[in-house]
């Protein structure tokens, strides 16, 4: 099911629940609070004709009365309880029964339908369809008896009770009772409630009819753009990773779409570096098989010359020099790939060494061969200990020294101090060479690059020097920093880690106090 | 292959389609059920409530308390001057109304209809010289009520009800307002065109005097005639202070002569229409 769907669903669910209990809570309220009252009225208005049922009873009794009638003096012994009503003189004159006459008179007088029971619960007289003997039974004297009833489209309430009668006349007949009824119609308070009930069930249609636009309209606003990104993902798959969502807002949506064009930029980036690897890859091999080809065409040739020809002792031990030549280039080119591979392969556990120490013992390593190319060298190592490896960093260290001399250094200066925070040791090796323009500094790391490639194979150089010291400063948690300008020499630095704990981290003291510092000049 | 994954993607799809359909039929069917759920729910509350009934329990039968006969009144004891200014300031309109059956210690119907017509009959149709219809010869009307103070009837304080009483018939037309305890007259409204003897001044004060007397001695009697001395037909109420504590009975008189032609519609027939209004009031220069 489409999420669009599920958000219509369930708003529908949750609107239509909300607003049918809301609807039915309120009608079903109005029309319990409209009948209680209802029926609050029915025992109040019950009470007062229950009085005046009462103080008529009082005095209807054999009274005789006199009754001016059509100018006609009337005289009669009928039981009646006023003189003033006309029903009543229209009741006399039409010489009805007598008590059902009083019954009816009475009723009319009240301001609601009414009906009588004798004590044997006959009935006497009622002004509406008789409610059943049922009712009749249920009334007492000790209370007011009331009952809902239905008629047609109508309601009505039945009040009812036993009535003790009492006279306060000579000709006494108390203790009779008569059962009294009173009905009173709430039919306008139903049809109220039906009329309230056709409102409701407009507003309900008309609100769930606007809520599921509304919906709708919400639905589609909240998916669009989970569309969208799911568009530009499609598109991604397809291979175009440039497309990016437009970010709105800091809802979930918005940071949605921010993590997503994150993971663009992330997968854009990788797909880069992945193609960029694979062209180096490809340059590598093909620079390669070029480095091979060149010392291997030329030891052939040599060979060739040597086997095809007759040639004199010099021409041999030249053609042979230059076998010799082109098979040393070979054995450092094999050397270096081997070196390159075992430190893309291998894990190499730094130890706490004293960076002074390994510099120095550097140094005297390169001593020889400074001293053969008369290269004036100078060393300047403040005392500290440094995370390292001693066979890679004194290869680095020999790398950058070689890469000076192969770049026509007459002087080498060697030095190492830590930083200001005293975390890292840092390492200069700073040459007065021919230098290199800014364009090339950021190729030079890489394997088979070289500057100038024919002075370069001329001192047996493959171009794989300054990639290796990199993937040891690498190793060591850094990276090659190459300052240059053509002319003035160029200046190549890194930085190893020194230990967190160790008390002789920074800069520490020698033994008379003073800043330690290895000082060495060739 | 592709043509396969086409084929199921296309049946997913039309799964899809038919699952969203089935859930937009659902919320209309929610949506749309729901008022009939409503609906068919409150129809069966409206049955059930319409098919209820209750009971409303009445105290008990009260026991008929002693009245006295005075001789022109009957009562069965004096409220004392505290209890009249109390029961004056509740009978201080506006006024709800709760109607209710008689409580123990209160007057029966029966008891405050004959305090009414003695009082008429023995008490102030002799002073004003009116001879009427016997007792049984009126229509009467009467309830029982107590201001409307959201107290039930066991809180209510029974001498603070009363007992409206009217007493009809062709000569004379009475309204009667009695304490439901004391069963003294608190207020009173007569109309009469019988032939009134004494409605002189003298007589009226007679009237006025014994009405203020009725509810016991209280300091001085002083009548206040309130700017105008003569009785005429202006209704001017006259009060009277009983005791010091602001409480009055209030007398107002007054006698109509109008005049209608006669069966055989040449002559002339005058008829006289005397009433008077006698009350217990908190204020003397209320009208």
């Amino acid at each position: 099911m489409k999420l669009f769907t599920k958000i219509f669903l369930l708003g529908t669910l949750v609107f239509g629940l909300a607003f049918s209990a809301a609807g039915y809570f309120l009608l079903h309220y109005s029309l319990e609070s409209s009948l209680a009252r209802e029926s609050e009225f029915a025992l109040k208005q019950y009470q007062y004709d229950k009085f005046t049922v009462l103080s008529a009873m009082l005095t209807a009794t054999s009274i005789t009365f006199t009754l001016e009638q059509n100018n006609e003096l009337m005289s009669t012994n009928y039981m009646a309880y006023t003189i003033q009503n006309s029903a009543l003189q229209e009741f006399i004159i039409q010489d009805k029964h007598p008590e059902a006459g009083l019954f009816e008179t009475l009723a009319s007088e009240l301001s609601v339908p009414a009906a009588f029971y004798g004590e044997n619960g006959s009935l006497l007289y009622s002004a509406f369809p008789e409610p059943g003997s049922d009712f009749v039974d249920t009334l007492t004297e000790n209370a007011h008896t009331w009952q809902f009833c239905t008629n047609g489209d109508g309601g009505s309430i039945l009040v009812g009770s036993a009535l003790r009668l009492e006279n306060i006349s000579e000709a006494k007949d108390d203790g009779q009772l008569l059962y009294f009824i009173t009905q009173w119609d709430i039919s306008k308070t139903l049809a109220q409630q039906n009329i309230l009930r056709q409102y409701f069930l407009r507003c309900y249609l008309v609100a769930m009819t606007a809520g599921m636009v509304i919906l709708i309209l919400l639905s589609a606003f909240l998916t669009r753009p989970l569309n969208k990104m799911s568009g530009v993902a499609c598109r991604m798959a397809e291979g175009d990773y440039r497309e990016r969502l437009s970010r709105k807002g800091r809802d979930e949506i918005g940071i949605l779409a921010e993590s997503f064009n994150r993971m663009a930029d992330a997968v854009e980036e990788k797909i880069d570096q992945l193609a960029k690897g694979a062209r180096e890859k490809e340059d590598f091999v093909a620079n390669f098989a070029h480095e091979l080809k060149t010392p291997l065409t030329s030891i052939i040739g040599y060979a060739d010359t040597i086997y095809q020809k007759e040639l004199s002792r010099e021409e041999t031990r030249k053609a042979s020099w230059h076998i010799w030549n082109e098979g040393l280039r070979l054995e450092a080119l094999s050397l270096k790939l081997m070196e390159l591979t075992v430190l893309g392969s291998q894990d190499f556990p730094l130890t706490e060494l004293p960076a002074d120490e390994l510099l120095q013992d550097a140094a005297e390593g390169l001593a020889p061969l400074f001293t053969e190319k008369k290269i004036d060298f100078q060393l300047q190592a403040e005392h500290s200990y440094v995370l390292a490896d001693y066979d890679l960093l004194k290869t680095l260290l020999i790398n950058l020294a070689d890469n000076s001399i192969k770049a026509g250094a007459t002087r080498i200066d060697l030095s190492g101090q830590t930083d200001e925070a005293g975390k890292r040791y840092l390492i200069r090796v700073r040459d007065n060479g021919c230098g290199m323009e800014p364009e090339e500094l950021s190729r030079i790391t890489e394997a088979f690059y070289m500057v100038d490639k024919a002075r370069s194979r001329k001192q047996h150089g493959a171009g794989l020097g300054l990639a290796l010291a990199d993937k040891v400063a690498a190793l060591h948690g850094d990276r090659l920093y190459f300052e240059s300008r053509v002319g003035d020499g160029t200046t190549v630095s890194f930085s190893l880690d020194i230990p967190p704990e160790n008390p002789k981290a920074s800069g520490s003291t020698a033994a008379d106090g003073g800043p330690a510092e290895e000082e060495m000049i060739v | 292959m592709k043509l396969q994954k086409i084929q199921q993607t296309s049946t997913k799809r039309s799964g899809g389609y038919f699952v969203n359909f089935l859930g937009i039929l659902a919320a209309l069917a929610i949506a749309f059920g729901g008022l009939f759920l409503v609906q068919g729910g409150l129809a069966r509350e409206e049955e059930k409530l319409m098919a209820a009934g209750g009971m409303l329990e009445l105290p008990p039968p009260i026991t008929e308390i002693e009245i006295t006969d005075t001789g022109d009144t009957i009562i069965n004891t004096l409220l004392t001057e505290e209890e009249l200014l109390q029961v004056a300031a509740s009978l201080t309109p506006p006024v709800d109304v709760r109607l209710h059956e008689p409580l123990q210690g209160q007057l029966s119907m029966s008891q405050a209809v004959e305090c009414a017509q003695t009082w008429l009959e023995d008490f102030m149709m002799p002073l004003l010289g009116i001879s009427g219809p016997s007792i049984a010869q009126y229509r009467t009307n009467c309830y029982l009520w107590t201001p409307e103070t959201g107290k039930s009837d066991q809180e209510a304080q029974p001498w603070l009800s009363y007992w409206s009483v009217s007493l009809s018939n062709q000569e004379i037309e009475a309204s009667f307002l009695l304490n439901a305890v004391s069963g003294q007259v608190l207020d009173v409204l007569v109309g009469c065109t019988a032939p009134v003897e004494h409605q002189d001044q003298e007589d009226l004060i007679e009237l006025f005097d014994a009405y203020t007397s009725y509810f016991g001695e209280y300091g001085n009697h002083s009548i206040i005639f309130n700017g105008e001395s003569d009785f005429g037909a202006k209704k001017l109420p006259w009060y009277q202070p009983i005791g010091d504590n602001g409480l009055y009975t209030v007398m107002m008189a007054s006698s109509t002569i109008s005049m209608s032609r006669g069966a055989d519609s040449n002559t002339l027939v005058s008829q006289e229409l005397f009433s008077i209004h006698l009350y217990l009031s908190l204020d003397s220069k209320e009208e």
